[in-house]
């Protein structure tokens, strides 16, 4: 049991944390230090890197914008350059078209064309060979052609009509481009007229000299300048959008915008969808589009470098941020880690745990402050596990009580369920002295003393438990005049205790084991019965409580045995009386028996004397025979009820249940009851309905029912009437028998109907009989499931009622 | 059919010699001539076998040395006696002796103190082969 009482205890300590790997709590310790490196190393890397990249994206742009201008600017003057070239060449051209058409030969010759004059293929050859002396003059014009005043075509030399001394080696490109702008198509030209006069007084015009300028020439012209090798693509571009080149037709947004007459540069795109930087001259007078272009990537060629040198500086820049960064991080992390570690094994219990930071520092100075708490919260736990550790004994101890308690109450329960179920006292002391060594803790020896009839010696009945030795010691009667504890408890008629070390005890225990000896008096009321001495090896056993608790299972006991004792008492009582009733029943039957023999010779002889069969009797012996003879059948009347008595206490009396017609019964009984009040002044009466149902009952038993009250009316009626009546009440029948008789008073009611008793009658008026009749005709009447009654007034006569139950067939009818 | 009670021989089997007697002048004032006597149940069928005639047996049943029950068992056990008239007269009135006799296969009871003003009737009834049961 104390075990037990240890492992509670236990239990109560557990306060303190178990170093228990599943039960320890998850910390989130690399989250923690993670989170605090990566905040910091991020906040570095963004501190260096934005500014560094708007200072890149700044320069960038400015660098791009220098670049854009300078180009557009190199392109602007170039085109500027080249657009006055070309108007040179124009001009030239122009000019060398006016002298041929203010020559006379030219006007004559023409005038001659126009009117078509004789000689006209003269004319025309003279004509020609000029046109063609011009046109290989300096190549300016691709074709010359001579046009009346209404634009008929009079003459036409082309270039390809040149002869081949004459006429310029064309790449085949060149040719492609003279083609494109071919006279017939009138298109993709640039042309210059100059009107042919008659004379250089007279205003009349005769026609007019067209020159077509030679793309190729102008394709050379701006192809010749050397600078634009370096610049990009420079190409004239016809109103039409056809290139003068070629004739291909060419569109780009600054094409467009320049021939719609703005002037345009600056970023673009070409006719090829190509990003360039361009710049747009529109010559109205020419209807030529002047287009300078160079491709964007090539003119930003030399900012990649910027940006390569800018982008590995940053990055550079990065790698060393996110270096100092860690390097920074890890010096304010390691201790705050190093912190929470601490922190965490004080939560595991380990409350030695101290911070090992030195810095000076606000971190230095945090550790500080934790050791100290750590130290605090040490001394505060020592503190409290001590407290724990008191408050567990106590409670260790209270426990043991109360469970020490719990048992002794249990036992108390069980030894007096066990003994109120026991009757028979030996058994019964068998019984509890193992109960009571089995219950009670260190229980060495028990045993039950009883005082004796003479009152001075307690005699052990039952023991159980101890050494030999000791059972031999203990089996010896006690003195209630001795020293010994059982006998002290018998003596004064209280729990006496002997503890090891008190005087004269060690004599009285005699085993080394025993250590202290309890006698708890067994009283009934005040009477002591005897003693429950308990033997305990146990030093501590037998406390104010233990005590208390032990005297309660003493009194039990002793209850126990006095009912044990009064349970055999009474049974044998039961026995002798059960055995009395029987030899009383067994003597009433014999007797009865016996009794019948003479009395069949007393009746018999006495009627055969009456009847005269030996002779007739003179008048006196007449009466003397008929005393004898009434006295006889009177003496069996009073045998019969006597052995019905018996046979209904035995339970042996059996009633033969059948229908009875109830007013042929009470008719019959009628003639029988004549014969009573033969000589006296009654009259017999009989009220019976008609319709009477009939009754479930014993006719041999109703009839003796219904004589015995109308013999008793009967003898107690000198002069008047006796009525016999039946009445229907419910499922009942009442039969009732009136007289006008002496009475009974109200206080024999109940009597009269108990075993031989009578009326309280004045002397000398008492009637025959042992007043069985009544009683017997009740229990009759009971059998039947009725009842009988008597109302009565003394002097007026009394009135007996039986009730009697129909039957189911007069029931169901 | 019937025995006339002054042509019947009639055994009566009582210890009680006066009841005997009383018997026996009711009988004879019945007209019975013939009354045979047996005190006891001792070797009533063999007294019984060294009659030449009997008519009736009158029985009681609590009898010296051999009851009631068991001289009538063996009286039934003879090819003679097997259909006898066999009453029986006793002073145990109650109904379990009476159903008893009834079961035993006796042909009436009579019961004790017997009635002078009845018996000679009852017995008549019973020459005539009427059962007489009465316990009164």
């Amino acid at each position: 049991m104390s075990t037990a009482v240890v492992r509670s205890g236990d239990e109560l300590q557990m306060p303190a944390p178990q170093p228990d790997s599943k039960e320890r709590p998850r910390i989130p310790t690399t989250g923690m230090r993670g989170g605090l490196g990566r905040t910091l190393l991020t906040a570095f890397l963004v501190l260096a890197i934005v500014p560094l990249s708007a200072i890149t994206w700044y320069a960038t742009q400015r660098e791009r914008d220098d670049i854009q201008r300078e180009v557009t600017a190199k392109l602007s003057s170039v085109s500027a350059l080249l657009e006055l070239q070309i108007r040179q060449w124009v001009g030239e051209g122009a000019g060398d078209l006016r002298l041929m058409a203010g020559l006379p030969s030219v006007q004559e010759s023409a005038q001659a064309l126009i009117h078509k004059t004789s000689g006209e293929d003269t004319v025309r050859d003279s004509l020609a060979a000029q046109l063609r002396a011009l046109l290989a003059h300096d190549l300016v014009f691709s074709r010359l052609a001579v046009l009346d005043d209404t634009d008929q075509v009079l003459l036409s030399i082309g270039v390809e009509d040149l002869s081949p001394e004459q006429a310029p080696s064309y790449t085949p490109e060149q040719l492609a481009c003279l083609r494109s702008t071919s006279f017939e198509q009138n298109a993709g030209g640039l042309v210059a007229s100059q009107p042919i006069v008659a004379s250089p007084f007279d205003e009349g015009v005769l026609g007019t000299l067209v020159g077509w300028f030679n793309p190729c020439e102008l394709v050379s012209i701006i192809h010749t300048s050397a600078e634009l090798e370096t610049i990009g693509e420079v190409y004239l571009v016809h109103t039409d959008g056809r290139a003068l080149s070629n004739g291909q037709k060419l569109t780009s947004p600054g094409i467009e915008s320049a021939l719609s007459g703005e002037h345009m540069e600056g970023l673009n795109t070409n006719y090829a969808g190509v990003p360039v930087i361009g710049v747009y001259r529109w010559m109205p007078d020419l209807g030529l589009v002047l287009v300078a272009e160079q491709v964007q990537q090539e003119a930003f060629a030399p900012m990649d470098n910027v940006i390569a040198a800018v982008v590995g500086a940053t990055l550079g820049v990065a790698l060393v941020t996110a270096v100092i960064a860690a390097v920074v991080t890890r010096q304010i992390t390691r201790p705050i880690v190093q912190l929470t570690e601490s922190a965490l094994r004080i939560a595991e219990g380990d409350m030695a745990q101290r911070v090992p930071v030195k810095s000076r520092d606000e971190i230095g100075i945090l550790a500080y402050v934790f050791n100290r708490m750590a130290a605090e919260l040490k001394a505060l736990y020592d503190d409290l596990e001590e407290k724990v550790a008191q408050r567990t004994a106590l409670l260790q101890k209270a426990n043991y009580q109360i469970q020490r308690r719990a048992i002794q109450l249990g036992t108390t329960v069980e030894v007096s369920q066990a003994i109120t179920s026991i009757l028979e006292p030996d058994h019964l002391l068998r019984e509890v002295v193992q109960l009571v060594y089995d219950s009670f803790f260190s229980c060495y020896y028990v045993g039950i003393y009883l005082v004796d009839e003479s009152g001075k010696w307690a005699i052990l009945k039952e023991a159980t438990g101890g050494s030999e030795e000791v059972r031999a010691a203990k089996s010896k009667p006690a003195s209630l005049e001795g020293e010994g504890a059982v006998g002290q408890a018998a003596m004064r008629g209280e729990p006496c205790l002997v503890r090891c070390g008190s005087e004269g005890a060690e004599e009285t225990f005699l085993s080394p084991y025993v250590r202290v000896e309890a006698a708890l008096p067994l009283k009934m009321g005040n009477q002591i019965i005897g003693v429950l001495d308990i033997l305990s090896a146990e030093e501590e056993d037998f406390g104010t409580d233990d005590v208390s608790v032990l005297q309660n299972v003493a009194n039990q006991i002793a209850i126990a045995l006095e009912n044990a004792r009064t349970y055999i008492t009474e049974r044998e009582a039961a026995k002798r009386l059960r055995e009395l009733d029987q030899s009383k029943r067994r003597f009433l039957v014999n007797m009865s028996h016996e009794l019948r023999t003479p009395l069949t010779n007393i009746i018999g002889f006495s009627r055969l004397m009456l009847k005269g069969i030996g002779g007739p009797l003179n008048e006196q012996q007449q009466a003397d025979a008929d005393i004898i003879y009434h006295n006889g059948q009177h003496l069996l009347g009073l045998i019969n009820d006597l052995l019905d008595i018996s046979h209904i206490e035995a339970g042996m009396m059996e009633l033969e249940f059948r229908d009875v017609n109830l007013a042929d019964l009470i008719s019959s009984v009628m003639a029988t009851a004549s014969a009573l009040v033969r000589d006296k002044e009654v009259e017999l009466r009989q009220e019976i309905p008609p319709d009477l149902p009939t009754v479930e009952a014993d006719a041999t038993r109703i009839r003796q029912v219904l004589l015995r009250l109308l013999t008793n009316a009967a003898k107690f009626t000198q002069q008047g009437t006796i009525t016999v009546r039946t009445q229907m009440a419910d499922e009942q029948v009442l039969v009732s028998v009136s007289d006008t008789g002496w009475g009974i008073p109200s206080d024999d009611f109940d009597r009269i109907f108990q075993r031989f008793e009578q009326g309280n009658l004045e002397q000398g008026r008492r009637p025959n009989g042992a007043g069985l009749g009544l009683a017997l005709s009740r229990e009759f009447v009971e059998m039947h499931g009725g009842s009988i009654w008597v109302e009565s007034e003394v002097g007026q006569g009394s009135t007996f009622t039986f009730s009697l139950p129909i039957s189911q067939r007069a029931k169901s009818e | 059919m019937g025995i006339q009670p002054k042509d019947a021989t009639i055994l009566v089997v009582e210890d009680n010699v006066q009841n005997f007697v009383l018997i026996t002048r009711l009988l004879a004032f019945l007209g019975v001539k013939k009354c045979e006597w047996k005190a006891s149940g001792w070797q009533v069928l063999e007294f019984a076998e060294s009659l030449p005639q009997i008519d009736l047996i009158l029985m009681d049943i609590f009898l010296p040395e051999e009851d009631g029950y068991h001289v009538h068992e063996r009286l039934r056990a003879h090819p003679r006696f097997m259909d006898a008239l066999i009453v029986a007269v006793t002073a145990d009135v109650s109904k379990s002796n009476m159903e008893r006799a009834r079961e035993a296969g006796f042909n009436g009871f009579i019961g004790k103190p017997i009635d002078p003003d009845r018996f000679p009737n009852q017995i008549r009834s019973i020459l005539q082969g009427e059962e007489i049961w009465d316990l009164e």
